[in-house]
């Protein structure tokens, strides 16, 4: 048994049986860990005496009869996310040598948990982009073909899972960045609704958008890890006081009377046919389970891209602000004064689309344009919002493809931002309007050009997802649908 | 719309970056393309998309959800979570050193 492949229902039966030691699991997945990294760049760091210990702890708490949850469960968490004496780069140099001085509280949360952190994952530089190629340290490759990306921005987390690098990881998705990865790589990629899991701890991008979820090798793994990390956090200013519903029941309901909608605008031109019969077969097998079927419209879907690389922009110029190269981060040398210490640090410090996103970002938000793109770009986001919600009166849940085509070969898109903005077609709408989302393979299409995957074998086919869009905070129907798929 | 050498230089500014001349050329083509391709953006008629729905909020944003403020407490840190803090500060006394202003 490769215990590395483990899913954690099956681990976790394994473990509280006795069968099985959360250290063994652990040297499983270090030693794969370091047999594939260099290849994969998925992990940016690996805390092996850290995971060791945790794991000696968890064995201690299973022995004394303790169980269940996420005791024990190896995991790989994306590196803008704050873990207490361990570097947090966010993938930019400018964060080359910092160390977090607190947990995040989803950190907090799985410490408490007994999960044991393995180590941090490679991202695209403060989570923009959609390739993971962003990234000061390196792209990440995809583990099912070497030749392309994972996706982005949560790229590290989602190939860590797809190559049996961990049990599960964690990302976060602002305008996809879990959902697009976990398509490309074959895995199940879920996002809370706004406000679900407390982003305290996160390293902010676009503070109206961002969540932090889990990608992982299973429906029911996804709802497990949710169950642990959800609930009100007083440290996070937009967190929701609303019940923690139990989602692992869900996979006791039946379908009866769930109305799903196809959004047509999510159908066009340019969709891969192939891709097209995926998420046909998907929706006969829904059909055939008693779910009725509805075309649906949402018309300011074209309108996502342009308004959410408004927003997006615009609040990063404003996060982003604080590094200044003072209190930590980078420092260049020899700069004289003050405003050319800051333009240096923050010059030399910064990557390219971190810095095109800063200075769209201020030019929106300038005097003289502000109203002009920012105001206007949130006026048509209430529109969109407003979209949804006509929607879900006719339906309980939407159902489109994650992404218009399978992982795309490395550089094949990085000398054109507006290519890369347009990757997050179909998952910028649920992000916009705060809603639960989560992406589930739905079988694997044709490519030419196929590379090797990381096994040496020569590829045809890659894996594609469909995307499964909820009202806010209806996490348990989201759930209730994705196991049935 | 074309984002002009002069403007890319003021918003820079304004942001606190130093580009070097090829940066600048770069991202002006780039941001100008991005800026076309948002200029969609205009083909919305807000006063009648309001119209539809006397309901509808056009101040955008959540607008479900409602600040949360805390206390403003003074909470006394230890030493040592100031200096993990600002780990990467040059410290004396207590106080953060910067370059000089002027």
């Amino acid at each position: 048994m490769e215990l590395n492949k483990l899913t954690i229902k099956e681990a976790r039966t394994l473990l509280d049986k006795g069968e099985l030691k959360a250290k063994e699991i652990t040297l499983a997945c270090l030693k794969v860990i370091s047999e594939n990294n260099k290849v994969l760049n998925a992990c940016l760091l690996v805390d092996e005496a850290g995971a060791l210990l945790a794991a000696e702890k968890a064995d201690e708490r299973l022995e004394s009869g303790e169980k269940g949850g996420l005791l024990g469960i190896p995991y790989l968490c994306k590196d803008n996310i704050m873990v207490k004496g361990l570097k947090t780069t966010a993938a930019s140099n400018i964060l080359e040598n910092y160390i977090a001085p607190y947990d995040a509280t989803i950190i907090k949360k799985l410490k408490a948990a007994g999960a044991i952190l393995l180590g941090k994952t490679n991202l695209d530089e403060f989570a923009h982009g959609a390739s993971t190629e962003n990234s000061a340290y390196g792209a990440t490759k995809n583990p099912l073909d070497l030749t392309r990306v994972p996706g982005g921005s949560s790229g590290g987390s989602a190939a860590a899972v797809a190559a049996n690098l961990c049990l599960f990881a964690i990302g976060s998705d602002t305008g996809g960045s879990i959902r697009q990865p976990a398509s490309f790589c074959g895995i199940f990629g879920f996002k809370p609704s706004y406000g679900r899991v407390s982003r305290h701890g996160l390293l902010s991008m676009t503070s109206s958008t961002d969540v932090i979820g889990p990608l992982t090798k299973t429906v029911y793994d996804s709802a497990l890890v949710l169950e642990a990390i959800s609930g009100y956090d007083e440290l996070d200013a937009t967190s929701v006081q609303a019940p923690v519903d139990y989602y692992l029941e869900e996979e006791k309901e039946n379908l009866q009377n769930l109305v799903v909608g196809l959004p047509k605008e999510y159908f066009v031109e340019g969709l891969n046919p192939e891709i097209k019969a995926r998420i046909d077969e998907a929706v006969l097998k829904l059909k055939e389970l008693g779910a009725k079927v509805k075309e649906v419209s949402l018309p300011y879907t074209k309108y996502g891209i342009p308004v959410y690389y408004l927003i997006t922009p615009a609040e990063i110029s404003s996060n982003l602000a604080r590094f200044d190269g003072i209190a930590w981060g980078f420092k260049a040398k020899e700069s004289y004064g003050l405003q050319n210490f800051y333009k240096d640090n923050r010059g030399q410090g910064f990557g390219p689309e971190a810095k095109r996103r800063i200075i769209l970002g201020t030019y929106a938000l300038s005097a003289g344009y502000y109203d002009a793109y920012y105001k206007k770009a949130q006026a048509v986001r209430a529109l969109i919002v407003e979209d949804f919600n006509q929607a879900f009166k006719k339906v309980d849940i939407l159902l489109t493809p994650t992404s218009p085509h399978p992982a795309f070969k490395l550089g094949a898109q990085n000398a054109d931002p507006l290519a890369m903005y347009l990757e997050d077609i179909f998952v910028t709408g649920a992000s916009l309007a705060g809603l639960a989302a989560i992406s589930i393979p739905a079988g694997e299409v044709s490519v030419k050009d196929g590379g090797g995957n990381l096994a040496g074998e020569k590829v045809e086919t890659m894996p594609i997802g469909l995307q499964l869009i909820a009202p806010k905070l209806k996490e348990n129907i989201l759930f209730r649908t994705a196991f049935k798929i | 719309m074309s984002f002009d050498l002069k403007e890319i230089k003021h918003i820079a500014e304004l942001s606190r970056l130093r580009l070097t001349e090829s940066e600048e050329k770069l991202y002006g083509e780039q941001i100008s393309s991005i800026l076309d391709y948002v200029k969609m953006l205009d083909e919305i008629n807000l006063e009648e998309s309001k119209g539809k729905n006397k309901f509808l909020s056009l101040s955008g944003g959540v607008s479900d959800l409602e600040n949360v403020w805390r206390k403003d407490e003074l909470k006394a840190k230890s030493e040592e979570e100031i200096k993990a803090t600002l780990s990467q500060a040059e410290l004396e006394d207590g106080y953060v050193k910067v370059k000089r202003v002027l």
